[in-house]
């Protein structure tokens, strides 16, 4: 292989986070003019890679060579400084700028020192804007533009810095189709000018179609880097799922063979997220939602729980239609919801260990008409549930982020068991927790499946829904995908349905 | 992972030592100072007794901002809520009774308060600048409210509640213990207090507990308005008038003081009672041993807010030790 | 109503000015002739001037309560140093030790951390502190009545406070929309983040806006001790209030980002107007207070009605 070909080399690069060894020894790289896909499921350490491109993080060992040369990349601008421009998912824009400041912000065209050659920046932004054959007036303001447009500008962006390598994070998630190929014809202009791209998507045929090479990482490790016409969807998809590490729980689920209906949902609609979706959950069953990106899992949810709100639809809860406004109209149905973000809107971080698993009950353990709590029986059913979820803690009074995740976790999920409900919505059970809390999160679960306890539960994490649940729906862009059973539960077809290739219901 | 022995490093115990005992630290150092500087001005049973008589004033009124600022919001307007409340309450005294006059003071600052949770919460705008609006409006209609007469009050009960003692202790003391008690019980004991802290701490998780986070900003707005009211009586009572324009001066800055360097975190959250108590005791001692030392009241002024600055590095300070990012 | 919220952001405090204007002339015949205008105008000067540094702040996503006492501070400086520096030595001095007080403000807000509302409280009154230590608490009179010449005099027939602003404006104008300080100004506002990844410098920029602010209340302090010929320490108290009213009622969003210098403008006569009214009515001072508050109020209840409108319509999926 020629070396003049390589814009920059990965070798040997390791990230250690508290407990958790993000990359393992990467090697990876990039050649001028080619559309480089990186692949892998969540967690499998592509979002630290490009990371630590954009000199957001550093490497903890290994080295990086840039036009032959070895350097550092210190900081966000020093990536710019090496022609590096990364698109995050959530835009690096300043909506109250137009299209035209925001392409050039800091390097704007200037006469004498100070004053913005507005002529020049219109005319400059108008130029590279139709060079990508983007109809978007730079006067516009960033604050009135779509999301695809958006995601043009930072694209503009990226190529009025010269940029010789755009790493794009998940650029078609939010895009709709015919935004996608206006994406794809960019992507080979530019392509076409030499520049590089490392293309990071869930969506496997959108890899395929714009790729040079497909790199595959899972776990923080590289498993191969494939060209693409050597290769096709099905071998990757196997190298990204690769052999399960059995971590998992796997405690016999009693079968439940009355099939009572607890909760229905009928032609639901979230604006942007979920498309006429209907789904039915029964009695003690854990029913599973998969979904990548943009999959509209999460806004569901969250709407189902009072969090948010839907646009349209019914819920029936017990064969009678209700309206949830507001999570505590959930609870008081009997609707748990343990939260994916643990640390953004789950853990009450100023409070104690007691203090945040008695949060939701509360109000119930008082007496003189609600004034007073009772202290005993707060500690009461503290200790219960501590134990049956053997909750570790040094006392009740320490404060909760004094706990691991595991731990946290279960406390969380306590708050939530305490209050009896009757359907309880886990999102990502397990994120960010050893391996040992996990299996113990799993067996937790399934002894409240056994009791009756219906759970809806949404995991990027494939192995963990095979396992657990009795079926899993799959999301596609906020669309019914796909639905599996026990019986037909499989982590190849999963991704497929993921990824929009599969689309069928199999009973 | 084993959680159950708890460690701390150095520098965290460092951070608790500073958040138990710092307060009592600068407390006795500032009376010792002044108590050897001045002894026979300053280190005097009346002058204690006064002192703590004058504490209540602003001790009262930074419980409820205590609650407020550990939700994570402002409210600069209790000064001229103090006035309002305070200039009808006082002619209602004279017109009436004293006892009614009480009552009315606390339903006009408690009704102030709600009014400005109102604001706050449905509209969404920043507490800063509605009570900073409110401030005025509130100063302008005591204003209009008195033609700008100052109302003097010689009702006996009402003289009485600021300047009676009872067992050998200034009256005023008692009631800002009961108030101080109440407050703890709501604080520790109540499940409003559980939902203050929630709100304060992460409004998203406690919203998903099922708190209606507004309901709850807008209780603890009122609840400022419950503890001026009380501080509002005191005040007038001890001066023996109620004045329209000077009452209440500087008084949100005294409040929102007292209850920083008691160790509420500005982010919402922490915070405690008992460190308000002890900063709102630093603020009169330090104020009165500056006067008893005739330090000009002009320094005094700067010293004040040089003193706010350091009691928000302080916490600073102290929340980077005990390794808390807020 | 998303389009009318956003018209309203644009043009709204012109229909405010005009339903005034129209109201004013109904009721007094005096407003009919050009002197009271340019009397309105004047008096609505002094408020826009340092509101035009004050929109920079909310721009910037910030904000500025201690502009009185960097008025206050001024305004003894100049008294106490006239005698011996003259005119120009004591003003350079009075706008430099102004613009410290602005530095000070802004590394305290950008490298300690701290709120921008405890920094600029607690400034407030270690300003007015020291103004009345400056003088003993006194209020200093100046007898140089040359010394008028710089606030109270006329050029061309138009009241020169009346030119300072309009000085100002373009410059500020010039400074928020021409430049790319300016620019970035709103970027660190509407963004900051973004600004941030973006190599912008934002502490430098935010500190500067602090020394803008203090600049501009500095500057309409020289011209109300050159009106009054005295220095005073506690000068226009509640004048924070005016400033804040009218950077919001000219349509600046206090979510940041957005500046509105030409609603800034007229705001601030809007505000002189109201005053005018007032006094028509012969009424007390305490009335413009709250006139003032209410009409802070309001401008709130818009802004607030505009960012819940946008919610609303985020959530309904409605693209505005």
């Amino acid at each position: 292989m020629n070396n003049n070909n390589i814009f920059i080399e990965l070798k040997n690069i390791r990230k250690i986070f508290p407990g958790v060894v993000a990359l393992k020894n990467v090697d990876f790289d990039v050649r001028y003019g080619e559309v480089h896909a990186l692949v892998g499921e969540n967690g499998a350490g592509k979002s630290t890679l490009i990371k630590i491109l954009g000199g957001a993080y550093q490497p903890d060992g290994g080295e990086i060579i840039i036009e032959g040369k070895s350097v550092t990349i210190g900081s966000t601008s020093m990536a710019q400084h090496f022609k590096i421009a990364v698109i995050y998912q959530e835009f690096n824009l300043v909506p109250d700028l137009s299209v035209a400041e925001n392409i050039f912000i800091g390097r704007e065209p200037k006469i004498g020192k100070s004053f913005i050659n507005w002529r020049k920046i219109n005319n400059d932004a108008a130029e590279i804007l139709k060079k990508l054959e983007i109809d978007i007036n730079p006067r516009k303001f960033i604050s009135d533009l779509s999301v695809a447009e958006k995601q043009m500008v930072e694209i503009a962006k990226s190529l009025s810095m010269n940029a010789k390598l755009i790493i794009m994070d998940e650029p078609t998630a939010t895009l709709t189709e015919k935004e996608v190929l206006k994406l794809f014809s960019i992507i080979k202009e530019l392509k076409a000018k030499g520049v590089s791209i490392i293309y990071i998507s869930h969506r496997l045929d959108e890899a395929f179609k714009l790729s040079d090479r497909i790199t595959v990482l899972r776990d923080g490790r590289k498993i191969e880097t494939k060209k693409t016409p050597e290769t096709n969807q099905d071998e990757i998809v196997s190298l990204m799922v690769g052999k399960v590490v059995k971590d998992y729980f796997i405690g016999k689920k009693e079968r439940i063979d009355e099939k009572e209906i607890i909760m229905e949902v009928k032609n639901y609609n979230i604006a942007d997220s979920i498309h006429d979706l209907n789904f039915k959950l029964y009695k003690g069953e854990i029913l599973g939602f998969a979904g990548v990106l943009g999959s509209g899992i999460h806004h569901l949810l969250r709407s189902l729980y009072g969090a948010s709100q839907k646009t349209s639809g019914e819920v029936y809860f017990e064969g009678k239609k209700v309206e949830i406004n507001n999570p505590s109209e959930a609870i008081n149905l009997g609707i748990g919801y343990v939260t994916e973000d643990r640390k953004g809107e789950g853990l009450l971080y100023d409070m104690s260990v007691l203090q945040n698993l008695s949060i939701i009950i509360i109000k119930t353990l008082t007496f003189l008409k609600g004034l007073f709590i009772r202290q005993k029986n707060e500690l009461a059913i503290f200790n219960k549930m501590a134990n049956e979820l053997d909750i570790k803690y040094a006392n009740v009074n320490q404060r909760i982020i004094y706990l691991s995740g595991g731990n946290q976790q279960k406390v969380i999920m306590g708050r939530t068991l305490v209050s009896e409900c009757k359907v309880l919505i886990l999102l990502e059970p397990t994120r960010g927790i050893d391996v040992g809390a996990k299996a113990e999160i799993h067996k937790i679960m399934v002894e409240l499946a056994n009791k009756g306890i219906s759970i809806i539960m949404a995991s990027s994490e494939l192995p963990e829904l095979v396992n657990l649940t009795d079926r899993c729906i799959v999301l596609y862009k906020g669309k019914f995908a796909a639905e599996f059973n026990r019986k037909n539960m499989n982590e190849e077809e999963l991704v497929a349905a993921e990824i929009g290739k599969l689309s069928y219901e199999v009973n | 992972m084993d959680d159950s022995k708890v460690k701390f490093t150095p520098k965290q115990r460092a951070g608790n030592f500073l958040s138990s005992f710092g307060l009592i630290v600068i407390l006795l150092i500032i009376f010792g100072f002044f108590s050897s500087l001045i002894p026979k001005l300053y280190f005097t049973w009346p002058n204690f007794r006064d002192m703590i008589r004058f504490s209540t004033y602003v001790g009262i009124g930074a419980i409820g901002m205590t609650f407020l600022i550990m939700t994570g919001n402002f409210d600069i307007s209790v000064g001229s809520m103090l006035a309002l409340a305070g200039v009808i309450g006082a002619s209602i005294a004279i017109k009436i009774g004293g006892f009614i006059g009480v009552i009315i003071t606390i339903i006009i600052a408690t009704l102030l308060g709600f009014i400005n949770g109102i604001f706050v919460t449905k509209l969404k705008i920043p507490a800063f600048i509605t009570t900073l609006g409110m401030m005025f409006i509130f100063r302008a209609i005591a204003y209009i409210y008195t033609n700008n007469v100052p109302q003097y009050i010689q009702d006996r009960f009402w003289i009485f509640l600021g300047n009676g003692s009872f067992l050998g202790l200034p009256l005023p003391i008692y009631i800002m213990a009961i108030c101080y008690l109440i407050a703890y019980l709501m604080l520790k004991k109540a499940p409003i207090g559980r939902y203050i802290l929630a709100v304060g701490t992460n409004s998203k998780a406690a919203a998903l507990s099922g708190i209606h986070v507004d309901n709850v900003k807008i209780l603890v707005f009122t609840l400022v308005g419950v503890f001026v009211g009380v501080a509002a009586v005191l005040n007038s009572s001890m001066l023996g008038a109620a004045n329209p324009g000077m009452m209440g001066d500087g008084y949100e800055f005294q409040v929102i003081t007292a209850v920083v360097l008691g160790g509420t975190a500005l982010s919402g959250g922490s915070g405690s009672l008992g460190g308000t108590l002890l900063a709102a005791l630093i603020i009169i001692f330090l104020k009165s041993g500056m006067s008893n030392a005739q330090v000009n009241s002009y320094w005094q002024q700067v010293a004040t807010g040089v003193v706010l600055i350091l009691a928000v590095s302080l916490n600073k300070l102290k929340f980077w030790l005990i390794g808390q990012t807020q | 109503m998303v389009k009318f919220l956003k018209l309203y952001e644009k043009i709204g405090i012109f229909i405010l000015i005009v339903a005034a204007s129209i109201f004013l002339a109904i009721v007094s015949p005096n407003f009919r002739n050009l002197s009271t205008i340019l009397g309105i105008i004047m008096q609505g000067s002094y408020g826009a001037i340092i509101a035009f540094g004050m929109t920079l702040a909310i721009t910037s996503g910030g904000f500025d309560l201690s502009v009185e006492a960097v008025m206050g501070l001024t305004s003894v400086i100049i008294a106490m140093l006239i005698p011996t520096m003259g005119f120009a030595g004591s003003i350079i001095i009075a706008i430099v030790a102004s613009c410290f007080a602005g530095l000070i403000n802004g590394l305290l807000i950008t490298k300690m951390g701290i709120s921008p509302l405890i920094t600029t409280l607690a400034m407030q009154v270690i300003l007015r502190g020291a103004s009345l230590l400056i003088t003993g608490g006194r209020q200093v009179v100046i007898s140089q009545k040359a010394f008028m010449s710089i606030g109270a005099t006329e050029f061309l027939h138009i009241p020169t406070p009346i030119i300072y602003m309009i000085v100002l404006f373009i410059i500020f104008y010039i400074i928020l929309n021409m430049t790319a300080f300016g620019r970035h100004i709103a970027a660190s506002g509407s963004n900051e983040q973004a600004a941030k990844m973006s190599g912008l410098n934002v502490s430098l920029i935010k500190t500067i806006v602090y020394i803008l602010v203090a600049l501009s209340a500095s500057i309409v302090g020289v011209i109300r001790t050159s009106q009054a010929l005295i220095g005073i320490p506690t000068m226009a108290p509640g004048f924070t209030l005016n400033v804040l009213t009218i950077a919001i009622l000219g349509g600046t969003s206090l979510a940041g980002g957005r500046g509105n210098l030409i609603g800034t403008l007229f705001a601030g006569i809007f505000i002189s107007m109201i005053y005018y009214g007032l006094n028509l009515l012969h009424v007390q001072i305490f009335y413009q207070m709250l006139a003032v508050g209410i009409t802070l109020l309001f401008a709130l209840f818009i802004d607030g009605l505009r960012n819940r409108y946008l919610e609303t319509a985020r959530i309904r999926g409605i693209r505005v």
